[in-house]
């Protein structure tokens, strides 16, 4: 992304681990932290949506937050790319930083922010003014790129990656609403792909799909974490153990628990993880 | 859908209809159907009556001349309406050149930035400027860009430059509602996903948002094209009219409803029938300019989508979402 923000090099915080490692030595043991939120606390008008989160998110792997309807796990999420700004009437308090840089820091442009940390919906929204090609590079595009090598090159790359190409290479002047709602959705993932962020934020992606183009997309995204650190709000606790590494639980606001899938799964700390996970409410 | 079926053995008894009743539902339903088609007629033909009765009136009026060449002298027959259609063009264009692009930024600038409250009161002025009648904007127009002294803005004399200005003012409210109300349409999702790939708001504001509702505002752009093309008492009060081309933008020049009033009033037999011409004409400009823009602007990329639909689509909604869009 040479025509961009420069990204600036910071040494990657490791919360967990003994701070006697030198410094300018970047660190090889993983996990890495990539997002890490402090005290998080978020507000539509007097509403407390999102009460004390804290999360430290591990780098290149797959995070599920799970919880019944209504608990925060949106809200939470939209304001890892700041998309929460564009509600009225809502507020954060805390801190969240990705590689060590506060996304909230007053010199931090929002739109800088969001092309780090992409989103994909619950419901897919290809433009329906552009093709299948045309979808995949306008990020690029609109931010001003116009080699139209580098263009081609990326969209491939994209779409490769979001496990599509095969499908469309042949009809990518075909408008992107043309397509199968699975498809539309890859292609959104292939679109915010594209713009090659740090981060994806994922929010019931699958939710709007088939039991088959639910499988893809699941498959898709085990493949996207080896690039890419994926958060994924899912309401479905299946999906939670098939695509994720880790699971944060979320329950009215508060982030109840937060471990390895695994281990959340088989063995809750907290009781209402718990009573969550085997089914007794939400 | 099945449970629609009355034969089942299952089915309530107490939801069974008498003949009568059916009767009677019957003879409603094709009541409203009967209303419904009157009412399309109803809304057609006028059209039809205002072409035909045009094309009876005027179409024998017209000739070469009558499109190349400026009004035979009094008295004499002959003669065209060459600087009318000319005038009309000019008009519009200047109004249009103003008129479309603040009335589209407006609108967009009403829903993607504007605050609520201050966007309904936008809306409100709009509606109540949609509803001056045209002999009051000629008249403010007059007094504001006509009469010496009456505005810093006035030239002084009746002038083009008037008239298209006046013409501008009308179409800006019209343009702004109907574009506004299209933007609306627009999927919050669009902006979202545009936003979310770290685009300027600005550039999804153009590029996604306006592009989407496209079509919608050019329907707008041309209704109000045709309204200010046919504005008659706005012009009489500004650009006047004129007998001949007009010698520069700081001068009365001719239009064709203007040159339509002036033959219609007049005592000439040939000037009455070349008014029929001409309000056929103006007719014609409108449609061709409605048409040859639809024409233009048409969506090919969405018929391609029509005919092609995709062979893969596992059988569940998709096909139907696919072209929800
Ligand atoms: N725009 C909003 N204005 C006011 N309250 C909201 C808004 N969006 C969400 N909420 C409230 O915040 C809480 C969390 O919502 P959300 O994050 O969407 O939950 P989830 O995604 O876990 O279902 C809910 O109680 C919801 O009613
Ligand atoms: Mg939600």
């Amino acid at each position: 992304m040479s025509a961009e923000t420069p990204r600036p090099v910071v040494a990657v915080r490791m919360p967990s681990a003994p701070s006697s490692a030198p410094a300018d030595v970047a660190p090889t043991n993983p996990p890495a932290v990539a997002v890490s939120a402090r005290d998080v606390n978020i507000f539509y008008g007097a509403k407390h949506a999102v009460i004390d989160a804290t999360l430290d998110i591990p780098a290149r792997s797959v995070t599920a937050i799970i919880g019944p309807s209504g608990c925060g796990k949106s809200t939470f999420l939209r304001c890892l790319n700041r998309m929460h700004e564009l509600t009225p009437g809502a507020r954060m308090t805390g801190s969240i930083t990705l590689d060590g840089e506060n996304l909230y820091a007053p010199e931090i442009d929002p739109t800088v922010v969001r092309r780090r940390v992409g989103m994909i919906f619950q419901k897919s929204n290809p433009f329906p003014t552009l093709s299948i090609g045309d979808n995949v590079t306008v990020g690029l595009k609109l931010n001003g790129i116009r080699d139209r090598a580098f263009l081609r090159e990326r969209m491939e790359d994209a779409l490769r990656k979001a496990a599509l190409w095969d499908e469309v290479k042949d009809d990518l002047s075909k408008p992107g609403n043309s397509l199968s709602g699975g498809q539309q959705q890859r292609l959104c993932i292939a679109r915010a792909v594209a713009v090659q962020p740090e981060v994806l934020l994922m929010d019931e992606p699958t939710s709007a799909l088939d039991p088959i183009a639910t499988l893809k997309v699941e498959g898709l995204i085990h493949d996207l974490a080896k690039n890419f650190t994926i958060i994924i709000v899912t309401h479905s606790m299946q999906q939670a153990t098939r695509v994720s590494d880790q699971t944060a639980f979320f329950y009215l606001g508060r982030m109840v628990e937060f471990a390895p899938t695994t281990e959340l799964f088989n063995n809750p700390k907290q009781k209402e993880t718990e009573a969550y996970i085997s089914g007794r409410f939400g | 859908m099945t449970a629609l079926v009355p034969a089942a053995p299952a089915f309530d008894p107490r939801l069974r209809v008498s003949d009568g009743v059916r009767r009677w539902r019957n003879l409603k339903s094709g009541l409203v159907s009967a209303l419904c088609v009157l009412g399309a007629v109803v809304v057609v033909t006028p059209l039809a009556l205002v072409f035909g009765y045009l094309v009876f009136k005027g179409a024998g009026s017209l000739n070469w001349d009558f499109f190349t060449k400026t009004p035979a002298p009094v008295g004499e027959t002959g003669g065209g309406i060459a600087h009318a259609i000319g005038g009309t063009f000019l008009l519009i264009g200047m109004a249009s050149l103003v008129g479309i692009p603040v009335g589209v930024l407006g609108a967009i600038y009403l829903t993607e930035y504007a605050r609520p409250a201050f966007a309904a009161r936008v809306r409100f002025a709009a509606d109540v400027l949609n509803g001056v009648p045209s002999i009051v904007w000629g008249i403010v127009a007059y007094g504001i860009f006509v009469l010496p002294g009456g505005s810093p803005l006035s030239l002084g004399k009746f002038s083009a430059l008037a008239g298209a200005a006046t013409l501008a003012f009308i179409m800006i409210p019209l343009i702004v509602r109907t574009a506004e109300e299209v933007l609306l349409l627009v999927p919050n999702g669009y902006r979202e996903a545009g936003l979310a790939l770290g685009i300027a708001k600005w550039k999804i504001s153009l590029h996604i948002v306006a592009k989407t509702a496209f079509r919608g505002i050019l329907t707008g752009v041309l209704l109000a094209v045709a309204r200010i093309s046919g504005e008659t008492a706005p012009l009489l009060f500004t650009a006047l009219g004129n007998n001949d081309w007009g010698r520069g933008l700081g001068e009365p020049i001719a239009a064709l409803p203007l040159q339509i009033y002036a033959y219609a009033i007049s005592p000439y037999d040939d000037w009455h029938r070349q008014a029929w011409a001409a309000a056929l004409v103006l007719l014609l400009v409108v449609l061709t300019m409605n048409l040859s823009l639809r024409f233009l602007t048409r969506e090919r990329i969405v018929k391609v989508a029509r005919r092609q639909l995709p062979t893969d689509v596992p059988p569940a909604a998709p096909v139907a979402q696919a072209h929800a869009g």
